[in-house]
């Protein structure tokens, strides 16, 4: 009987699909997409309507440009990194001396004018930090920027746990030859939104690219000053997921002060203090915390990096933070200022005349 | 260089034809042959040059052999079968050396405890295909069941650029009347369409469908062999997935390759004919890496005995055929599992035959016997799988420890992907019920008239839009997948 009713709907759709392909063929453009043609004009059809394609690949480009829609060059295939390249590519600090690498960590923590007020145009500083890195990324990626800009002279790093939760592979996480093109030698790299086309995610940034940049996103903001920092002010602050720490992350911690020592570039790593309600959460006590800083000291020690640890002198409530691994905008002067005045204690950074250590 | 590369499509192939059909405008057939050849050479010299020696003298150690063979058939010598022992034994210890030579040293001092170690050896790109290839040469020769081809030719057998690397693995008797044929090397629109449609749809499968199934696949296998608990939903999840992408990477890879011999004329045997459609065993085997099939019966099963001497023999037979040929595939215990399981498989699914035959219960199977028929051979194979990608016999265990719910049903700190398992059922349907890519475009034995290839401006719109998208797709770009950060 089952097998009846299966046997009867199968009739029925087959009756509806040759209704359906019987009013087609009735069509008389249907007839002509259809009409099976010599194998040679196929050749070109084929040919003609991929020239088609690409064409009218190029003017939906040139009209979201238009429109102040277009998503960056997917040279990483993840917006927030190829927006950073992007700023990157426009921004008129072409020699900086320090940089700011790593998660948007960094990204978020970095602000730049604060140095810019401190010491005019004694240092040259930019904020070239994108996102969601890990630490053997960061790694790839300030190589990558050293080979680029050859006046850097210290690198700013500012990291969470999060950053250290993986690490497998060299962390290449972008074709550098294409990069190199597109930031430092400003070449026509157009062709990469043919080449690295990803449609899910190019579609979801032309429908919320405007907002990203301007910064009504709070949560996926991307508008950045001059100097490449975005501000975050997600409230009230989240307290997020649990995170664990990679031994490999360690290990390129100190793979890479040794790599920056050995080119005479002085690091800078600056560890965030930790988000009071996340360590009663996940790490009561805070002895993971504890130890994931006190085993960042150990691989640092001898290598000639710097380390500015937040939790020791720096003491944050919740509602300085967004979420563990990032700083309420508001709250970035306090880490800025102490950071600052900790460089020129380290004689990193010149003497401003304007310490501000009581600032916190 | 890959099928998937953009130096392969924008340089090399573009080159090839344009001096391939240019060269055919000679009278004479050399030329457009020696070209091809040349071609096929420097394809395989462009990942490792200095193979190519390796390459260049199994040909001329093979084609020598098989003349010699050829001869002493013709001439019933008493050396024949030593000298095509002798022959076998040379291609298998070139194999041997280059691909299980570690294998076998770290299995003997594991086991006698002796310290030896190995260099680690490069292998040698596409040499199980090369070699198993000349060796059903040598066999055929020894029957006399082989002409006595020319050098040129012999040689574009072994290395024709689109079967070289990853198969299907040709039968001489497939290609040699091709290349000695002159109307093969006239441009035929008609085959060249065809071509263009084959190569199109197995890189749509291979850069669109199984390489986006690899960022599923790929961190749940490094999770269990990274020793990290996985869920029973999400390792499910991950071998699913992994079914699909061998599938659709190794049919697609088979595709591009008949496709790129359709080019040029030659028409390459098909290697996948819709293998999840398979309602048991036997019949996964009939239609998965069908030209291996093919090869592993004709060379070692019939040769071992076959089916002719009694049900214990050819229940042994068949394990011995599948672990031979699990080892073929890569030189690790996984694989000997692999191969092991598959035997296995196979033995039931013979001896329930047999019990059915016996009970007089062989009639036909309804619909339904169909659908659970394909449902088990489906979720037998990819189980079998897990072995096969998994990178140790421990990772192995450990996940199938996981799908059975050893390390949890569903992780609470990991969202439930319910798009990921709807679109395993989509792939499912899909592998289910679509007619395969051969169905469609040559029309073998394809009911579906509305997937039937032609060449229409329909066909031509479609077949644009998948070259061009799956050309976009060749780069290994891919967005960070955790996104809450």
């Amino acid at each position: 009987m089952r097998r009846f009713r299966i046997e009867q709907a199968l009739i029925r759709l087959i009756s509806v699909q040759e209704h359906i392909g019987s009013t087609l063929k009735k069509n008389r453009f249907w007839t002509l997409f259809t009409q099976t043609a010599d194998p040679s004009v196929y050749l070109w059809a084929v040919c003609v309507i991929g020239l088609f394609y690409t064409t009218l690949g190029a003017v939906s480009l040139v009209s979201l440009g238009a429109m102040d829609r277009l998503p960056a060059l997917p040279i990483s295939g993840t917006n927030c990194i190829d927006e950073k390249f992007k700023f990157l590519h426009e921004t008129e600090i072409r020699s900086p001396d320090l940089i700011a690498v790593g998660s948007s960590v960094t990204w978020h923590s970095v602000d730049i004018s604060a140095i810019a007020d401190r010491y005019g145009d004694a240092v040259t500083a930019l904020n070239a930090a994108p996102c969601y890195l890990m630490v053997n990324e960061t790694s790839f990626l300030i190589d990558f920027y050293l080979e680029n800009l050859p006046d850097v002279r210290t690198v700013l790093s500012v990291f969470a746990m999060r950053d250290f939760e993986s690490c497998e592979g060299t962390g290449n996480f972008f074709d550098t030859s294409e990069a190199r093109r597109y930031i430092f030698e400003r070449q026509p790299s157009w062709y990469l939104y043919f080449k690295n086309f990803r449609p899910v995610g190019f579609i979801q940034d032309i429908i919320h690219l405007p907002d990203m940049r301007s910064g009504a996103d709070l949560r996926n903001t991307m508008k950045m000053d001059r100097f490449g920092f975005t501000e975050l002010s997600i409230e009230p602050p989240e307290i997020r997921g649990d995170n664990r720490v990679s031994a490999d992350c360690l290990q390129f911690v100190e793979s890479t002060a040794r790599d920056l020592n050995n080119r005479g570039v002085q690091w800078v790593v600056v560890l965030l203090p930790p988000m009071p309600s996340w360590v009663d959460a996940y790490d009561p006590g805070g002895a993971r915390d504890q130890a994931w800083r006190a085993n960042i000291a150990n691989r640092l020690d001898g290598t000639g990096a710097i380390l500015l640890d937040g939790a020791s002198d720096l003491p944050l409530q919740d509602a300085n933070f967004t979420d563990p691994a990032h700083l309420h905008w508001e709250s970035v002067p306090i880490l800025m200022n102490w950071m600052l005045d900790k460089l020129e204690n380290a004689e990193i950074l010149p003497e401003s005349g304007s310490r501000s250590a009581d600032a916190i | 260089m890959l099928f998937n590369s953009y130096v392969f499509i924008f340089a090399f192939l573009p080159v090839t034809l344009a001096g391939y059909f240019l060269l055919t405008q000679f009278s004479s057939h050399r030329p457009s042959l020696l070209w091809l050849t040349g071609a096929s050479l420097f394809f395989y010299g462009w990942w490792n040059p200095q193979y190519l020696l390796l390459l260049l003298g199994s040909i001329l150690f093979n084609y020598w052999t098989g003349l010699t063979l050829a001869r002493m058939c013709r001439d019933h010598s008493p050396w024949l079968r030593p000298t095509l022992a002798g022959g076998i034994a040379v291609n298998l210890a070139i194999i041997g050396y280059y691909k299980y030579a570690a294998f076998i040293v770290d299995n003997v001092a594991a086991l006698t405890g002796a310290h030896f170690t190995i260099n680690a050896i490069v292998l040698p790109l596409a040499i199980s295909f090369f070699t198993f290839q000349q060796i059903a040469y040598l066999v055929d020769a020894s029957r006399g069941e082989t002409a006595e081809y020319d050098f040129i030719d012999y040689c574009l057998f072994v290395t024709f650029y689109p079967q070289l690397i990853a198969g299907p693995i040709v039968h001489h008797r497939e290609v040699m009347p091709q290349f000695a044929a002159p109307g093969q090397r006239r441009f035929d629109s008609r085959a060249f369409a065809e071509g263009i449609t084959f190569f199109t749809a197995g890189l749509f499968k291979k850069v669109v469908l199984a390489d986006n199934l690899a960022k599923i696949v790929d961190p749940a296998f490094s999770a269990v062999a990274g020793g990290d608990p996985l869920s029973a939903a999400t390792a499910w999840i991950g071998v699913f997935a992994y079914s699909f992408q061998l599938y659709f990477d190794f049919s697609g890879y088979s595709d591009m390759a008949v496709g790129l011999a359709r080019m040029v004329g030659i028409r390459l045997p098909y290697n996948f004919n819709s293998p999840y459609k398979a309602v048991n065993i036997i019949d996964f085997w009939r239609c998965w890496h069908m030209t291996l099939s093919r090869f592993l019966r004709d060379y070692l099963y019939i040769p071992l005995g076959g089916s002719r001497r009694g049900p214990v023999r050819r229940y042994g037979n068949l394990l011995i055929t599948m672990l031979l040929g699990g080892m073929w595939h890569g030189a690790g215990w996984t694989f000997v599992i692999w191969g092991g399981l598959h035997g296995l498989y196979l033995v039931i699914n013979h001896a329930f035959h047999a019990l059915r035959r016996a009970t007089g219960l062989n009639r036909e199977h309804g619909w339904f016997g169909l659908l659970a028929g394909r449902l088990i051979t489906f979720i037998a194979v990819t189980m079998a799988w897990v072995f096969f990608r998994a990178p140790t016999t421990d990772a192995a265990f450990a996940m199938l420890n996981a799908l059975t719910g050893g390390y949890g049903l569903i992780d609470p700190a990991e969202s439930l992907s319910v798009h990921r398992y709807a679109l395993m059922g989509v792939l499912l349907i899909v592998v289910w019920s679509m007619p395969n890519t051969q169905q469609m475009i040559d029309a073998c034995g394809n009911r579906h008239s509305y997937l039937r290839w032609a060449p229409t401006a329909a066909w031509a719109t479609a077949v644009s839009a998948g070259l061009i998208f799956s050309i976009t797709q060749l780069s290994k770009v891919s967005a960070f997948i955790y996104f809450n950060f």
